[in-house]
């Protein structure tokens, strides 16, 4: 058995469960489709790339210049030669959002609006969600970097650790290194069958006492499986953007996970000082390694018989963007409105939703066509998420959001 | 309210002990008399040691209850002095302050000090402001003293970078800063505003909101924020006045921002060096060409960080917010400010200490209740351990302390171990600890006991002793050591559990574990590391 068979039959779960489709499936099913996250933490500067911002009152740079793939509009810079390759290659498939409101200017708000729509604390993000929607995934969300929120999903949110640590636990590194013994894979088994009769019989008195409970049972029944990835995923490589990178193709492709998060930049965009360099470097090594991304989706099979790239939606926003003028540090500050970029076949593509208005905030949008229109509905990341959520067939009303999807944006 | 009578009755009976060493004393109260469903006295009371102590009750406190349930109520004062209970107040605030991460913007190759302290010192700096909120508690200080205190704690590592005078003795100790800054408790620590630093646009801001958050208990980033169209955002005065004239604005800025200026003796912005480590007293006026704002809090007016501490400590929302944290922090959820009434009268009735307020908490239906029948709020009769309580209690009972090659323990640490995978906080990527087990809490909690187990089979089979067990040999069997093996398990399972339901079972699983690999050791790991596994352990 190598290792592609063992994971689609340990994530067994893909047979019970409706992964395993068909071959020779077309792009797939709302339902089944995937999800790759990529985060870039600290806040992004959208007219460095996404915004063409020089018809505005905007600190723009002066090397740069005006561009478009296809109808896909975008700032060129010589020192980004990766962003445009990037168009060049896959702006049929890009779909850029514009002037999204995050409602905040401070990291840690920003960051949970634009994953999750709100600033309740108890809200789970967009991968949870999506994660939840299917059952039987040994890895349901995947969160190899970026941040996470799982509010009442927690069993759905596996995170790998900073430096992998993840692969130490399930290789049982971490109990060799302290001078232990490992128990073999035959005795674990009957551990945890004792253990599951222990949390079978365990009192449920109360609604919370239920679910922490019910919570030990279904994380005890994952155990084994988890175990079982021992080699098969490479969890340990999660330190580099292109190490999450093989890691998220890895697991998607092997059926174990329907979202992964990596994350790009560790919170490096923050440029307060510096913009354009900081932000300049960010994006040619961001589009180099979203290059690097999709040749991997578009050559490695999916779980229904096309390759990755037509059944993952790739996600890649930043929590803010950035001041349209610059600071006295030739930096720039926190600013609301943000952008977004989704690579997905699910979405019509070779599109930009949204724009800038005269004082550099985002316009209202009609959701039905995602056209730009005053007086429409104001483009907020929870808007963003209800998208997503509805190119996954999921209702965003059912799942505790009150904003209107894109649905114009939608193929 | 039969049971808060009857409850208040008991405590006016018991008082404190006056030595938390003293053998059991004879029973002082008759039982509690309860209207809801209460757990066993021996839950109540392992729930307890393990909030209080972060270990297991002794066999002896169990037998004590057992044989007369009054006695919990006596164990409960003598937990509530015990010393083990500042590193408990620590880690439950360690969840609020969210200082102790791995990893500042702080230049830490600016210091004189090697590459080992430069990784703790990004760690053990974070510590700081909780350890003071621990020491006020602990030893049973008013509350005032977290903002207004004249001190601070240091170890070693921080005295040699930090500008302070530190008492003589190992670890951490009473320190004072010795640079100018105001007495401000955790209000005036180096710790608190690196982890929470600024820009020169944010303007304190950050740090302003991490005092409301903190201590008051109100989080400006949940407010809901409207951003005014008609404002000319692209003109950096127009933002300035908007802040103050728009009414959407306003409403938070207007707190907010005199808040900000008490910082301005701080550094902005990640440097290394003596601008970060030290307070620059010259800077204080510095709102006076950023903001305008000068410093107040709720309209009240100040000049410095000491006014500030003064005025948070005589804002009842901050006496309230203390309470609320560790009946949160005790009772393992939320918790609506009405059901705070009984505990924030048990803190002022004492003078403004928090210990009666958590004593108060214990007594609640809510902490011991085991439906939700009759409690306000409803019970939770299983929280999950926290990761360092994982910890706490397996190194009690078996020695063993999970650390890697540098000595770095691995579940307080996300960079070097396991915090964020065990369901704890790293104050940045994740902020709420988990609050019920996911499959990566029980892989970590699966590979502590398994190696905590090992290690106790080893240290028997050397000759050697843990508290966990009485004894241990590798060569009984179950054909004719049966009695032994099953007081060994009885004994291993009430020390880990504060029960021993499952004698039977566990011999059967040495059994089947021994028929798998013919390996005496191999079989007791096992059976001992499910033991340590069980759902009592991390479900408390």
């Amino acid at each position: 058995m190598n290792r592609r068979d063992f994971l689609r039959a340990s994530g067994a779960l893909s047979a019970l469960f409706g992964l395993g489709a068909p071959l020779h499936a077309a792009a797939a099913a709302p339902g089944d489709r995937k999800f790759l996250f990529v985060f870039n933490s600290g806040g992004w500067d959208p007219t460095r790339v996404f915004a063409d911002a020089f018809d505005l009152p905007v600190d723009m740079e002066s090397t740069a210049q005006r561009a478009q793939v296809g109808d896909i509009p975008f700032v060129d810079h010589g020192d980004r030669p990766s962003v445009r390759a990037f168009f060049e290659a896959h702006a049929s498939r890009a779909t850029v959002f514009n002037g999204m409101l995050v409602s905040s200017v401070a990291h840690e708000a920003c960051t949970r609006i634009c994953m999750t729509g709100s600033t309740d604390e108890g809200r789970p993000d967009w991968g949870a969600m999506l994660a939840s929607d299917q059952s039987g995934l040994l890895l349901p969300s995947l969160v190899v970097a970026g941040p996470s929120f799982a509010g009442p999903l927690g069993s759905q949110v596996i995170r790998t650790g900073q430096a992998g640590q993840l692969q130490d636990l399930i290789d049982g590194s971490s109990v060799r290194t302290s001078g232990g013994t490992l128990l073999g894979a035959e005795a674990l088994t009957e551990v945890d069958a004792y253990l599951a009769r222990r949390a079978a019989a365990a009192p449920r008195r109360t609604a919370s006492e239920t679910l922490v409970r019910d919570g030990y049972a279904g994380a005890l029944d994952q155990l084994g499986p988890l175990r079982g990835l021992n080699g098969e995923l490479d969890l340990g490589n999660a330190f580099e953007f292109r190490g999450q990178t093989d890691l998220a193709v890895e697991a998607l492709s092997a059926g174990t996970s329907r979202c992964v998060t990596i994350a790009h930049g560790a919170g490096q965009w923050d440029s307060h000082a510096g913009n354009d360099g900081t932000q300049s470097f960010l994006f040619e090594s961001l589009f180099a390694g979203l290059l690097h991304l999709m040749e991997q989706l578009q050559t490695t099979p999916g779980t229904n018989g096309g390759t990755l790239a037509e059944e993952t939606t790739v996600v890649v926003l930043s929590e803010m963007g950035r001041t349209p003028l610059k600071n006295g540090d030739d930096g720039k500050d926190h600013w609301p409105y943000t952008s977004a970029m989704v690579l997905s076949d699910a979405f019509v593509g070779n599109r930009v939703i949204g724009s800038f208005d005269s004082g550099y905030q985002g316009r209202d949008l009609d959701p039905a066509s995602g056209d730009v229109f005053d007086g429409g509905e104001s483009f907020t990341a929870q808007m963003f998420g209800a998208t997503l959520l509805a190119s996954a067939g999921m209702d965003p009303l059912v799942n505790g959001l009150g904003a209107s999807p894109i649905t114009g944006v939608l193929s | 309210m039969v049971s808060r009578i009857a409850l208040l009755t008991l405590l006016a009976a018991c008082g404190q002990a006056e030595d938390p060493a003293t053998p059991s004393p004879e029973p002082t109260a008759e039982p509690v008399a309860v209207d809801y469903d209460a757990m066993s006295t021996a839950r109540v009371l392992s729930r307890a040691s393990l909030d209080l102590r972060g270990v297991r009750p002794t066999d002896d406190e169990l037998a004590r209850v057992e044989d007369d349930p009054a006695q919990l109520e006596v164990l409960l004062d003598d937990y509530l002095a015990d010393d083990r209970l500042e590193e408990q107040v620590q880690e439950l605030f360690t969840d609020v302050f969210l200082t102790r991460t791995d990893a500042y913007l702080i230049d830490v190759f600016s210091f004189p000090i090697n590459d080992r302290e430069q990784d703790r010192l990004q760690r053990e700096s974070g510590e700081e402001p909780v350890r003071i909120v621990a020491r006020v508690v602990a030893d049973d200080r008013p509350i005032d003293e977290i903002v207004t205190g004249d001190w601070t704690l240091s170890n070693e590592l921080l005295a040699k970078v930090f500008p302070v005078e530190r008492d003589d003795g190992r670890g951490w100790q009473e320190a004072r800063y010795v640079d100018g800054r105001p007495a401000a408790g955790v209000l005036a620590t180096n710790g608190m505003w690196w982890r929470y630093d600024s820009t020169f646009s944010n303007a304190n801001r950050k740090r302003a909101n991490a005092v409301s958050r903190i201590l008051l208990c109100d989080d400006y980033l949940t407010r809901p924020v409207n951003f005014d169209r008609t404002v000319n955002v692209l003109d950096e005065e127009a933002i300035e006045n908007s802040l103050r004239e728009n009414e959407a604005c306003a409403s938070c800025h207007d707190s907010l921002d005199p808040l900000a200026s008490y910082f301005y003796g701080f550094s902005w912005y990640a440097y290394g060096g003596d601008e970060v480590t030290l307070y620059h007293p010259s800077r204080e006026l510095g709102w006076v060409d950023r903001t305008g704002m000068a410093p107040a809090y709720q309209g009240i007016p100040g000049s410095n960080l000491a006014d500030l501490g003064a005025s948070i400590a005589e804002d009842p929302r901050f006496e309230m917010c203390m309470v609320r944290r560790v009946a949160e922090g005790l009772l393992g959820h939320g918790i609506d400010p009405d059901h705070l009434t009984p505990h924030r009268e048990a803190l002022q009735d004492a003078g403004g200490t928090l210990r009666p307020a958590m004593r108060s908490v214990l007594d609640s239906p809510a902490y011991r209740a085991a439906t939700d029948d009759g409690v306000d709020g409803g019970a939770m009769p299983a929280k999950l351990a926290a990761p360092a309580l994982m910890a706490s209690q397996v190194e009690e009972l078996t020695n063993f302390r999970w650390t890697d090659y540098g000595d770095n323990d691995l579940l307080t640490s996300d960079l070097l171990g396991y915090l964020t995978l065990a369901g704890g906080a790293d104050g940045y990527s994740v902020s709420e600890r988990a609050d019920r087990p996911t499959p990566t809490v029980l892989l970590v909690h699966e590979r502590l006991a398994e190696a905590a187990a090992s290690h106790t089979v080893r240290t028997f089979a050397d000759g050697g002793f843990v508290r966990w067990m009485d004894r241990l040999d590798l060569d009984w069997r179950p054909e004719t050591d049966r009695s032994a093996m099953e007081d060994a398990l009885t004994t291993a399972q009430r020390r880990a559990l504060g029960h021993a339901e499952s004698t039977g079972e566990l011999l059967a699983l040495w059994e089947t574990l021994y028929a798998i690999d013919d390996d005496p050791e191999l079989a007791w790991t096992g059976v001992l590391s499910a033991i340590l596994r069980d759902p009592d352990a991390l479900l408390y």
